[in-house]
């Protein structure tokens, strides 16, 4: 399922997903795959995602009713 | 910065626990093969013991773990990333024992033949399907340049070292300096830096561009759900 929250957050912070990767340390494909949903991130890389684009884990990660 | 991605490394220690199973099957076959050819005990010491530590090493991984058995995804990342080490010890094991032994014991070189086999198979397997998933990846461009600086600095050691070992003896004869020797040295070290360093530069970036299509393809299906 696609993670729209994130890619509008990221956004909002005006971060291209590359210097998004650059701040967590992974790859740009990373969070590329993330935000398609084609890869389920750690629990720890979720946390970091967060703390970057000052999220909570509910409001980029628990699924929309 | 260099980069610790977790999906390349779970992604990695997949592969590299595929290839630990190749190289102890191997490693295995060459052993036996080489013991129903006569083989004297002396020339199999390598065989044994890198079977021995794959054997060993795996047996003792999923029983101090408890993996045996285990179908849990996060069970099977552990035992993943355990043989994934396990199958790097038992290639370092067969390079460099494979070239100690050639330098000290040429008289037997035809049985430590098939070491090439051994580790040369799993780490072309290793190698390929990396690059074919997209897992050899510099990561972004700012991360492209530090990588190539890298590289470049690992290759520059990496040629130096092969270089000074091949040509390093020929230097000197009788204590006297031989220019001969250090142009070996110089040609061995080009030679090796050029081979490693060209193709691997390719490879990256031929996997950059498999993770780059494997990312739009996922955009695109997921562009398509909605």
């Amino acid at each position: 399922m696609k993670n729209k929250r994130m890619k509008i957050a990221r956004i909002e912070k005006d971060l291209s997903q590359e210097q998004l990767a650059e701040l967590l340390g992974v790859t740009r494909q990373t969070i590329g795959l993330i935000e398609s949903g084609s890869y389920n991130p750690t629990l720890k890389l979720c946390i970091a995602i967060c703390k970057a684009l000052d999220k909570t884990l509910d409001e980029l990660f628990w699924p929309e009713e | 910065m260099k980069i610790k991605d977790e999906r390349i490394t779970r992604e990695t220690n997949r592969l590299a626990a595929n290839a630990f199973w190749l190289m102890l099957i191997l490693q295995a076959g060459v052993l036996a093969a080489k013991l129903t050819m006569g083989a004297p005990l002396g020339v199999c010491v390598l065989d044994i013991a890198v079977a021995a530590v794959g054997l060993g090493g795996m047996i003792l991984l999923r029983s101090v773990k408890g993996l045996w058995g285990a179908k849990d995804e996060a069970l099977k990342e552990i035992e993943d990333a355990g043989l994934a080490k396990l199958f790097m010890t038992m290639f370092w094991m067969l390079c460099v024992g494979e070239f100690l032994l050639v330098l000290m014991d040429e008289a037997n070189i035809l049985w430590y033949a098939p070491f090439l086999l051994v580790w040369g198979v799993p780490a072309v397997y290793f190698t390929v399907q990396s690059t074919r998933k997209g897992l050899m990846v510099w990561g972004g461009e700012k991360a492209k340049k530090d990588g190539r600086i890298r590289l470049l600095k690992g290759t520059i050691l990496g040629a130096a070292f092969f270089g000074i070992i091949m040509g390093g003896p020929d230097c000197f004869v009788d204590g006297a300096f031989q220019l001969s020797g250090l142009l070996e040295v110089i040609a061995m070290s080009a030679f090796w830096g050029l081979m490693f360093y060209w193709p691997m530069r390719w490879m990256i970036d031929r996997s950059e561009k498999a993770a780059d299509k494997a990312v739009a393809a996922a955009e695109e299906a997921a562009g398509n759900e909605e």
